[in-house]
Formats: C-alpha cells, structure tokens, sequence
C-alpha cells in the first residue's frame, strides 16, 4: 500500500461495556440517595405549592379523591419521570450517577436505552421494588439483580475500569 | 444526609470577622441573653392565661354555629374546651369519627383562625368576642411593655438596640449552631473575597435590613423576632452571586458516603433559594422564612454589585489571588514564578489560567522532557490530565493533538487521558484520523486498548490501527515513535501490529 490509501475505520462509535463490572450495592444507594434528594426538592416544592393553593381555593371534600389522584399522578409520575428520562436518554447516568461514576446499561452491554425502558425501570420497577418492604432492592445486597433491573432488563455498572 | 463544605479550599487570611461573629453569638446566647427573664415574664402575665381561655370559648361558640353536628359540645365537654395539636390526632380514636369528619372540623377550626385574624363579621357578631377583644387588647398593651423593656424586636418596637439584640440572640442551642456552621461554611469565602470590613457591613447592614424588613411587615401581635437567620442568609446570597461560577463541595451520607463537587449555581438553586422561596410562600410554623428569603435577595444583590465594581476572571477566587498572579504572570526567572503559581494554586487548585501558564513554562522549548526536572516532571504530570480535558472541551484540538504528541512515551497515554470516557476516546481516534494527525491516532487507540483490556471493540480498533499505518509514510520520526510505542505498551496484541508493521517496513 501506499500514502495515498484512505484509512478505513473498522470500528464504530458504539461504546462497548464489557470491561466494566456491575456496581455494588452501597455505591448504587449513595446514588439512589442523591437522587433522591434532589427530586425530593421538587417533590416538597410541588406538595408546598400544592397544598397552598388547595388551601387558598378552598376546594370541595367532595373533590379531595380526584385531587389526590392528580396530587399523586404529579409527586410521583409525572415529577420522577421529568427527572430521570431527560438524564438517563442522554447518557444512562442522573446526577447521582455520575457523582458516583455509575450508569445503567442493558443486560446485553448496550448503553442506549429507550425512554419506555427508563419508565419501567424507574417509576413502575422502583414502585415495584420498593412495595415489598423495599425487598427488591436488598435483594442486590445478595448478589441477585433488583427487581427494576429485572423487569426493564437492564444493569447497573461502574465506569472505573477493572485491570 | 448531606452536607455542603464550601469550596473546600482553604482561605489565605484568617476569617476573623467570621470567627468574632461566631464568638460574640455564642457569648452573647450563654452569658446575656440566658440571663434574661423576659421569657418567664411574659408567661407569668395572667392575662396571657385568660385570653387562651377566651380564644378557645370563641372557637366553641364559632364550631357550634359552622358544624352543628353536637361534635363540638362533645369536643368542649371532654376536652375542656382547650384545644392542643395532638388533640386532632386522636379524634378518630376517641369519638369514632371517619376521616371525613376529622377533616371537615379541622377545616372549621382553620377558618375561625382565618376569620380572627382578619377580624371577619362572623367572628365579631359571637357573644364572648368581646371579651376576648378587651383580653387581647389588655395583653398587646403588656407585652408592648415587656418589648421595649427588654429591646425585643417586633413591628411596634422597631429600633435599632433592638435589631441589633435580635441579630445576636438565638432560640436555642441548635438555632445557634445550625447559623453559625453556615456562616463558617459560606462567611469565610464571602471575608476572603470581600475584605473584612466590606463582610462586616454586609453581614450587619443587610442582614439586619433583612431581618428590620421582615418585623415591619409582619404586624402579628405576639410575634417573636429573633435568630441570626437572615444575616447569614445574605452571606449566602453573596456567596452565590461572588462565586457563581465555582463549583461547590457536598458530603453525602447514606450507607457509604462521598464528597461530591457540584456547580454553586446549582447547589444554591436546588437545595437554598428554591426551598427558602417556597416555604416563605407556604410554610407556617416558627421558622421566618420570609426574613431569610430576604436576606438571601439582599445578600445576592449586595455580592452581584460588589462582584460588579471589583471583577476578578473566572478562573479566580480572590481579588488577591488576582494581584498576587497579575505579578508574577511575566517573571523571566522559571523558579521563582513556579514558587509563585504554586503558592496561588495552594488556595485555588482548580485555577485554570494559572495551571495553563504553568504546563507552558514547564513544557521545555526544545520539547526534550528528559531534561526536567524531578519537580517539574511530577508537576506537569499532575497538572497534564485536566489541561488536556479542557482543551477537549473547549474544542482547541490543534493545540491538544500537539500536546498530547510532545509528552514522553513512558508517561502512559492511558493515565494522561484518565478523564476521558469512552465515547470521548472514540470520538478522538475518528477525529485525530479526519485532520490526519495519525501519530494522535496510534496514541488514542494505545490508550483505549490499554484501559479497555476485555474490550470487544479491540480488535476492530486495532484493524483501524493497521490502516492508519499502512497510510502513513513510516518517516524516521514515525518510526522512533512507533517503536517507542512498541516497547512501553502493556498490550501484546497493540505490541504484535506495530512489530509486524516495522517488520514490513524492514525498521
């Protein structure tokens, strides 16, 4: 071959996960904890402003049912899901995450997820984890996957890197 | 739990306004203001009793006309018609009431305190209103008394022995404590960067304007102002708006724990203004809210004018560690300015202008790095990761792509590029072969395979590497590059190509 060949890319842009090992227990609930701090600051704000206004209008107990369910539709769907889909579609890593150098990844090593995938993990799958006593997530604590994991099919690794 | 730290650095001056406010608040909550019988006196009033009394019999009187569902004489005969907070917790329990019906009495005693405190109709029409009203009346005179007595800060004693008082006073042991660690926290960067006595006024005047503010709009009669609050809050909002662009260390604590850095705007958004601004819309309680969200606007107003007529760069803290560099920045002799920038560096690690200037005086002319030092080795070594990020980041390839060729072989690439990620060492490799800077290249995929040993994508990656020298004309330069390469790197297979490819070459 001479100069002039083009160099030709064999390999591609797909970040590749397999020399990562799957984060442990403790640094994955330091994340969650951050996390979950963070989003708790939106929570109270919206529960301040929510019970604020409910106050201020002087609404109905006849309407409470139906303000509830909107109360809670927005605590707990709409505010996490504002949260973690942006974040985790952009790089699988929230703030949390990336101060703890962690991300989720598919099961398979793949690192793009899909904003359904992250729903699942992160709204219906933590509800799920956290109903029974919080045993989907001990469970972890014993080697097995969390049930959110299970269920979005995805896992948790650490980007220091393993020699 | 979480925690924030400050900067972390350490500040070159000793805070001593900071320290004599901590000083004289302790001083001042132990040896004199335990002292006083203010407390004890305004309690003794027996007035103080009566009106109680009176309020919850008007509250009977307002329940029987609102409910009218017997629930209030039940409540009035067994209770005694005096009502306490945890009295609505066992209502279910004790009158076998649904929650709806908790609800609705909670609902009606909600508004009898709305309707008293603004004096509606249906309040004053009840009989023993009266009553209450001259009890009150006779109260606010006594207690008006017992404030300017004893200099208590409210609406209708609004002087400055007073403010002053309030400024130094605190509730109790943990109010004290919880302003004083956020004044340390936040003051002592706040003294560093404004000079002590700028601090001094700002803390005293604002956050006393603060707190003044606060007792003037709040006309409540038996409201009691006091606490260090707000004065620490403008601190704060100096802090926010004078290190805006810094960034701030937290410790974070759930079952393992770390200490996190995370940009001052951010932190102070999220954690400070947006809870401070909430609550003082919404929060009820003995917490003034209000009186903080004040101090902090007046803080940030006060730091924003401050940062306004004594500007220092982004990449500096102080206007001090600004005179200090603006010194030293052209001093021929190489020693003396190390000594110099490493002494700034001492109390600002992240000071991106001055590390800059000291890779470029370290890097030597003719490029031979065997002529450094031991110091100067260990130094650019430290310094050599960040620099090189953020010329990635600021997107000046040209001058990383010549850097990172210059740096010695036995310097391992892999821990030269130890802030990259993986998608940033893949984008470097495509980029490093679009502007045909291919030594970059060969450089790029020794540090991905290094780092990414169990990596599927080596074997591509290493393909590529064959192409790229098979473009290359193998010059000399090239050559002892290469072999250098060849010699120092961790990976047999990295290792195996470019023999192969010296081998062809006859090298």
């Amino acid at each position: 071959m001479n100069s002039k060949d083009p160099i030709i890319k064999y390999h591609n842009q797909i970040e590749d996960f397999s020399s990562y090992s799957e984060a442990r227990f403790h640094v994955r609930a330091l994340a969650f904890f951050i996390d979950a701090v963070i989003l708790g600051v939106f929570q109270t704000a919206f529960t301040a402003l929510y019970d604020h206004l409910l106050a201020r209008l002087q609404v109905s107990m006849d309407y409470y049912v139906y303000v509830n369910v909107f109360y809670v539709f927005f605590a707990y769907v709409a505010i996490p899901s504002a949260y973690f889909i942006p974040q985790m579609l952009k790089s699988g890593q929230t703030v949390g995450k990336r101060v703890l150098r962690i991300r989720v990844i598919l099961e398979n090593n793949e690192g793009d997820l899909s904003s359904g995938r992250i729903f699942l993990r992160e709204i219906i799958g933590k509800f799920v984890s956290a109903v029974f006593f919080g045993a989907g997530y001990i469970v972890r604590l014993f080697g097995l996957d969390t049930f959110h994991d299970k269920m979005a099919k995805t896992k948790v690794i650490s980007l220091k890197v393993v020699d | 739990m979480f925690f924030p730290l400050g900067l972390g650095f350490k500040t070159r001056t000793f805070p001593f306004i900071t320290w004599l406010i901590i000083i004289s608040c302790s001083l001042f909550h132990y040896f004199v203001q335990e002292k006083r019988e203010y407390e004890k006196e305004y309690m003794s009033l027996q007035t103080h009793q009566r009106l109680e009394e009176a309020h919850n019999y008007l509250f009977y009187e307002y329940c029987k006309q609102n409910l009218g569902n017997g629930l209030c004489e039940r409540f009035a005969w067994e209770r005694g018609l005096m009502i306490q907070a945890q009295d609505f917790s066992s209502l279910e329990r004790d009158f076998s009431l649904t929650h709806s019906a908790i609800a609705e009495f909670g609902k009606v005693y909600e508004n009898f305190l709305a309707s008293l405190d603004q004096r509606a109709q249906e309040v004053r029409e009840l009989p023993s209103y009266t009553i209450y009203k001259s009890l009150m009346t006779r109260l606010e005179a006594q207690t008006q008394k017992i404030r300017e007595k004893y200099h208590l800060l409210h609406h209708d004693n609004l002087t400055a022995t007073a403010l002053l008082l309030a400024v130094f006073s605190h509730e109790n042991f943990l109010h004290l404590a919880g302003n004083m660690l956020f004044l340390f926290i936040f003051g002592r960067y706040v003294e560093a960067r404004m000079g002590r006595a700028a601090y001094g006024l700002l803390y005293l005047i604002l956050g006393s304007a603060a707190l003044g503010l606060y007792a003037y709009v709040n006309p409540q009669p038996f409201l009691r102002i006091l606490g260090a609050s707000a004065n620490v809050s403008a601190v704060m909002g100096a802090f926010y708006a004078l290190f805006f662009h810094q960034k701030l260390k937290i410790f974070f604590f759930y079952i393992a724990s770390k200490i996190a850095e995370f940009p001052v705007k951010t932190y102070m958004f999220f954690f400070f203004m947006l809870q401070e601004f909430v609550y003082s819309m919404t929060a009820e309680g003995n917490v003034a809210y209000f009186a903080h969200a004040l101090g902090l606007a007046l803080g940030m107003g006060g730091g924003f004018l401050w940062g306004k007529a004594r500007p220092v760069p982004k990449d500096f803290l102080y206007s001090e560690e600004l005179r200090r560099w603006n010194k030293i920045k052209n001093e021929p002799r190489k020693e003396r300015f190390l000594d110099q920038a490493m002494d700034i560096l001492k109390y600002n690690p992240h000071n991106k202008t001055v590390i800059s200037a000291v890779i470029a005086r370290l890097v030597p002319e003719d490029q031979d790095f065997a002529s450094l030092e031991l110091e100067e080795e260990i130094l650019l070594r430290e310094f050599l990761p960040g620099y090189l990020h953020d010329l990635y980041r600021k997107g000046e390839l040209t001058e990383f792509f010549k850097t990172i060729q210059q740096v010695p072989h036995s310097w391992s690439m892999s821990s030269l590029l130890k802030k990259f990620s993986q998608k940033d060492l893949l984008k470097l490799i495509d980029q490093s072969i679009d502007q045909e800077e291919l030594l970059a290249g060969v450089l790029f995929i020794q540090a991905f395979v290094e780092r990414y040993k169990r990596s599927r994508k080596i074997k591509n990656l290493l393909k590529t590497l064959k192409s790229i020298l098979d473009h290359m004309a193998l010059t000399e330069n090239y050559k002892y590059h290469l072999k250098k390469i060849k010699d120092l790197t961790s990976s047999k297979r990295l290792r195996k190509t470019i023999d192969s490819k010296l081998a062809e070459e006859g090298a």
